[in-house]
């Protein structure tokens, strides 16, 4: 038996996930950073380019005793740090600058391919657009709300977009253990066809359900397995939480 | 067996991308040949396993579990060159060049700023309100003020250091370069501002210097430099106006995609406009204010315009269709 819970709502793209796809004919996802998490990157880097600054022109001038060409070369010190960080970062260090590395961003073209040097400095160099003077990041926070990637006007003029760097952890297999589930599990047919939604809807159920009360659970599991019971002419006494994770064992071919 | 159980048994290998892939972020070097070619073939491995788990409704922690491993694979994977010297060789020094002379963005920019700096210029010249008009007063005196003093010899005050100034100059006027083609992606319009700003500026200064009495010693400074720093200005323009038209002329593709492609295009000539300006402070700082005979700065000043108008000229023609150099595009 099929169910089927199609809904246009569920097959729109999630709008902080950018897909691609890759030449193993896989769809990639990639999780977008937003203007929150990619400002306090910009702020450690601000502050990382700051002290770079300082310490180039103290050495610099400490190294010439003060002369006008130790000056000289504190100010071009000073233009290829305020100019080139981002750029050389992102561009030969594996799409991360000092900031990004701390908050697991990393940009990545709009293919999802590591960036090259080219990009990155467009992304930089346009990026003074997006910068401070003069509308106070407004172009840019603009840029990146409208735009579909959180491109920032750099971002745009680049190619390129800000992924979060997610790492998730393997979650075992297991075969369901409970009592109960395994009692439902008999009744149910060895196998069930379910569309692709109804079978998210139960997956998130099972990995989400601990947090929620027993009363609470029963109440978002019940309109669903109210169905299901009539269909599979199920026990009528069974919970509708345990059926639904029997239900979900069976769909996903944990059991 | 079904698909479960089958996933089930792939853990293991699983586990094994999941180590090479901490060992390539780890080390900065490659990896040895075999952990690379292996890492290839889990990745190949793992989109296959993904494919299958959308297929048949695995848990929705696999699916992305699997996800964020195929990504990170994929970023291992597909490298981006890195820094290649012969490329942007390339870039500068032929994409540059041939770009420039067939880009009408380069004719318009160098039509609009001469020709205001040329209009603005005389007008200074020939009227005695145009200057104050323009600049304002505080600016103009300020102007007569730095160019009071002798430009170099023992009673020069805060002694200009070439190389102090040098340096200067790199900082401050590359920075202008570089915003006034990012400017340009407004529409262009952003870059064609700054142009037309600097023309109005310079133009007028130079106009209005010829009626004060400190011509000769301005026009002396600023003779070296001006082929470099000038064109460097209008290559500048000329890319940000590039990279602005790409949102008008989309050719087909979404604006966004145009935008990068044009954007991507103007960069060879913005290398060209840095270069430019670097070469211009080193005259500016070196050249400018140093003691030589006049005869010799204009001499440098001809030469670096005849370098341009070469470069621009004769950049970027090969030969034969194909480069005998380099690979085939």
């Amino acid at each position: 038996m099929s169910i089927n819970l199609d809904s246009e709502a569920l097959h729109a793209p999630v709008d902080t996930v950018a897909r691609v796809v890759a030449p193993e004919r896989i769809v990639l996802e990639f999780p977008l950073a937003g203007p929150a998490r990619r400002l306090f990157a910009y702020l450690i880097d601000q502050v990382a380019i700051i002290v770079l600054i300082l310490l180039a022109v103290l050495g610099l001038l400490i190294v010439t005793g003060g002369a006008g060409a130790g000056i000289g070369l504190a100010m071009v010190a000073y233009f290829l740090l305020s100019w080139g960080y981002g750029a050389f970062c992102e561009g030969l260090l594996g799409g991360q600058t000092l900031g990004k590395r701390v908050l697991a961003l990393r940009v990545v073209s709009d293919q999802g391919e590591p960036i090259g040097l080219a990009q990155a400095v467009l992304r930089n160099v346009v990026g003074a657009v997006d910068g401070p003077v003069p509308f106070f990041y407004m172009l840019g926070f603009a840029s990146m709300i409208l735009s579909r990637r959180f491109q920032r006007l750099g971002d745009l003029a680049a190619g390129t977009m800000v992924t979060a760097l997610e790492r998730r952890d393997r979650t075992p297999l297991n075969r369901p253990t409970g009592a109960e589930v395994l009692a439902i599990l008999e009744w149910l047919p060895a196998r069930i066809e379910a569309s692709a939604e109804l079978a998210r809807a139960l997956s998130d159920y099972a990995a989400e359900r601990e947090r929620f009360t027993p009363a609470r659970r029963a109440e978002m599991a019940e309109p669903l397995a109210k169905e299901l019971r009539g269909g599979w002419r199920l026990p009528m006494d069974a919970s509708a939480d345990v059926l639904l994770l029997a239900v979900h064992a069976r769909v996903s071919g944990l059991a | 067996m079904n698909v479960t159980e089958r996933l089930r048994e792939r853990q293991g290998a699983w586990r094994e991308l999941e180590r090479l892939l901490a060992l390539a972020s780890t080390r900065r070097s490659r990896l040895a040949s075999g952990d690379a070619l292996r890492l290839a073939a889990l990745h190949r491995a793992v989109c296959a396993d993904l494919a299958l788990a959308e297929e048949h409704n695995l848990p929705r922690l696999t699916l992305e579990y699997l996800q964020s491993l195929s990504g990170r694979s994929h970023a291992a994977l597909y490298r981006s060159a890195g820094f290649d010297a012969r490329a942007w060789g390339r870039a500068l020094f032929v994409d540059a060049p041939a770009r420039l002379r067939s880009d009408p963005a380069l004719r318009i920019a160098a039509g609009v700023f001469w020709g205001i700096f040329l209009t603005t210029a005389l007008l200074a010249a020939g009227r005695e309100s145009f200057a104050p008009d323009v600049l304002g007063q505080r600016m103009l005196e300020q102007l007569d003020q730095m160019y009071s003093h002798p430009l170099n010899g023992p009673d020069v005050a805060m002694g200009r250091d070439d190389s102090l100034m040098a340096g200067f100059y790199i900082q401050h006027k590359t920075s202008i370069g570089l915003r006034c083609f990012a400017w340009g992606i407004v529409l262009g319009m952003g870059s064609l501002y700054e142009l037309v700003h600097n023309a109005i500026v310079l133009g007028t200064v130079f106009g209005y210097m010829a009626r004060g009495p400190n011509a000769e010693r301005f026009y002396t400074f600023v003779t070296a430099h001006s082929s470099f720093e000038l064109t460097a200005v209008v290559f500048s323009a000329a890319a940000g106006l590039r990279m602005g038209w790409g949102l008008i002329e989309t050719r087909g593709e979404s604006r966004p995609r145009s935008l990068a492609r044009e954007a991507g295009n103007a960069l060879p000539a913005l290398g060209a406009a840095v270069v430019l300006f670097f070469l211009a402070a080193f005259v500016e700082g070196f050249v400018s204010a140093s003691p030589i005979p006049y005869g010799l700065k204009a001499g440098i000043a001809l030469a670096s315009a005849l370098l341009i108008v070469l470069y621009l000229m004769l950049g970027g023609r090969s030969r034969t269709p194909i480069d005998a150099g380099g690979p085939a595009p």
